[in-house]
């Protein structure tokens, strides 16, 4: 070792610290994958006993349920206003788009991740067309229909 | 904000969605519907600001600015068009909204690792799987929606359009995607998740066009419950639980909104969308929706 210049030195130094960089990621990513499984395996262990995605198939099979029986029959005047309620609902995929928008690129380089944030930002705008949109039309609808709640 | 409180917002919005359809079919009760469903929508997006708040100044001016921007937009249009022109509006947010899905699939397809879900090539099937259904699903949408406004506005004919020999393009179509759908969940290639959502584009849009301008409100209404179960998928790909109950919810209310105005009205829809002729249509028999469509069918 006592032969190497002073800046062969530092360059293996920084070597070493790039290679504790990537040992630290890792382990950092080790300890979130950790977690998860801990977490998982506790809400089993509690008598959970809850794979997430089987809460999620659950979620979605009831929703379907309730969704298929909560409505009543259209009176034949309020079609369009339904129609434009159940679209508006819609625009709820703006949740994704504000998760797809807040991701962290880490690096002006990723391109992937830049890439991935656009596609959210383009997403986000749809959405609050959709949004803005669609309660506009959708109250004015309302107005001009006799609802007799009004 | 911790995930508990954020779990019970989700569960709030999700009480008010369902009472917005529950009310508002009504027309004593419509005014409160429409209230419950955008208090739900506001409650939704807000709790999603603190499951994932941005973390940077950049991020933060891409969320306000796209919601101005968007905003605006929406506004503007909603308020200057002319009370005729509503129909034809009501389509083109609905395929706006498609699009929007596929795009969400697209941002995670391109950086899974930054949504949590692991390396590109090393997503789990699960997840693709919620990806490529999200895929297909708002890609019908988004074609089908725009078609219907193109039909509604008058920028194409009014009389039910199909194509010489519909029937067996549209099987093939399905086929397609079923096939290029699973070599995409076995394999995570982007160009196959491109290829698939390409092909659900005709597939929508023939489908719509085979309806009549006086028939569209129907068919909307299945384009929506098609959106509905994409914002599901989505809610899978992202293990977002709002997005897979209000998904849930939409598309369940919207086949079951459009199997009752059928009855009501005499019109053969069901038939004409679930016959013969557009077989090929509905490639996911796997969904539990179409499950359910396929009861509706029996029904009347």
């Amino acid at each position: 070792m006592s032969d190497l210049s002073p800046q062969q030195a530092i360059e293996q130094a920084e070597k070493l610290a790039n290679k504790a960089q990537k040992a630290a990621d890792a382990a950092a990513a080790h300890a979130d994958a950790l977690a998860d499984a801990l977490a998982a395996g506790g809400h089993a262990a509690s008598g959970g006993a809850f794979d997430p995605v089987v809460l999620r198939i659950s979620v979605f099979i009831l929703a379907g349920f309730v969704g298929w029986y909560a409505v009543t029959p259209v009176a034949s005047s309020l079609h369009t206003f339904v129609l434009a309620l159940a679209a508006m609902l819609g625009s709820v995929i703006m949740v994704a788009g504000l998760i797809a928008v807040g991701i962290d690129v880490v690096s002006p380089l990723d391109d992937d991740g830049i890439r991935a944030k656009g596609f959210g930002f383009a997403a986000l705008t749809l959405a609050s067309i959709a949004l803005f949109g669609g309660i506009l039309v959708t109250r004015r609808l309302a107005s001009v229909t006799r609802t007799g709640g009004g | 904000m911790s995930a508990t409180l954020i779990a019970l917002l989700y569960l709030a919005a999700g009480i008010l969605f369902i009472l917005a359809l529950r009310l508002s079919p009504q027309p004593r009760t419509a005014r409160p519907g429409l209230a419950c469903s955008i208090a739900g929508l506001v409650v939704a997006i807000l709790a999603t600001f603190g499951l994932a708040a941005p973390s940077t100044g950049s991020s933060w001016l891409l969320v306000i600015g796209g919601i101005a921007v968007g905003g605006t937009i929406g506004a503007t249009i909603a308020r200057r068009i002319r009370m005729s022109g509503v129909p034809h509006l009501i389509a083109a947010l609905q395929a706006l909204t498609g699009l929007a899905v596929v795009l969400v699939a697209a941002a995670v397809l391109q950086a899974p690792d930054a949504f949590g879900l692991g390396k590109t090539g090393a997503v789990s099937p699960d997840r693709l799987t919620g990806m490529a259904i999200a895929a297909v699903l708002g890609a019908i949408a988004f074609a089908g929606s725009a078609t219907a406004f193109l039909r509604l506005g008058g920028f194409i004919g009014a009389a039910p359009y199909r194509l010489p020999g519909q029937a067996p393009i549209l099987v093939t179509l399905g086929v397609l995607i079923l096939v290029l759908g699973i070599a995409f969940i076995a394999g995570g290639r982007p160009v196959l998740f491109w290829l698939t959502a390409l092909l659900a584009l005709p597939v929508g849009g023939l489908v719509t066009a085979s309806f009549g301008r006086d028939d569209m409100t129907a068919a909307q209404f299945v384009l929506n419950a098609c959106c509905g179960l994409a914002i599901a998928a989505t809610g899978f790909l992202l293990g977002n639980l709002i997005l897979i109950l209000a998904g849930g919810l939409i598309g369940a209310s919207s086949l079951s909104l459009a199997v009752r105005m059928d009855r009501e009205g005499n019109r053969p829809f069901v038939s004409l969308l679930f016959g013969g002729d557009t077989a090929g249509a509905s490639p996911k028999g796997d969904e539990p929706g179409q499950a359910e469509t396929g009861q509706a069918e029996t029904g009347p």
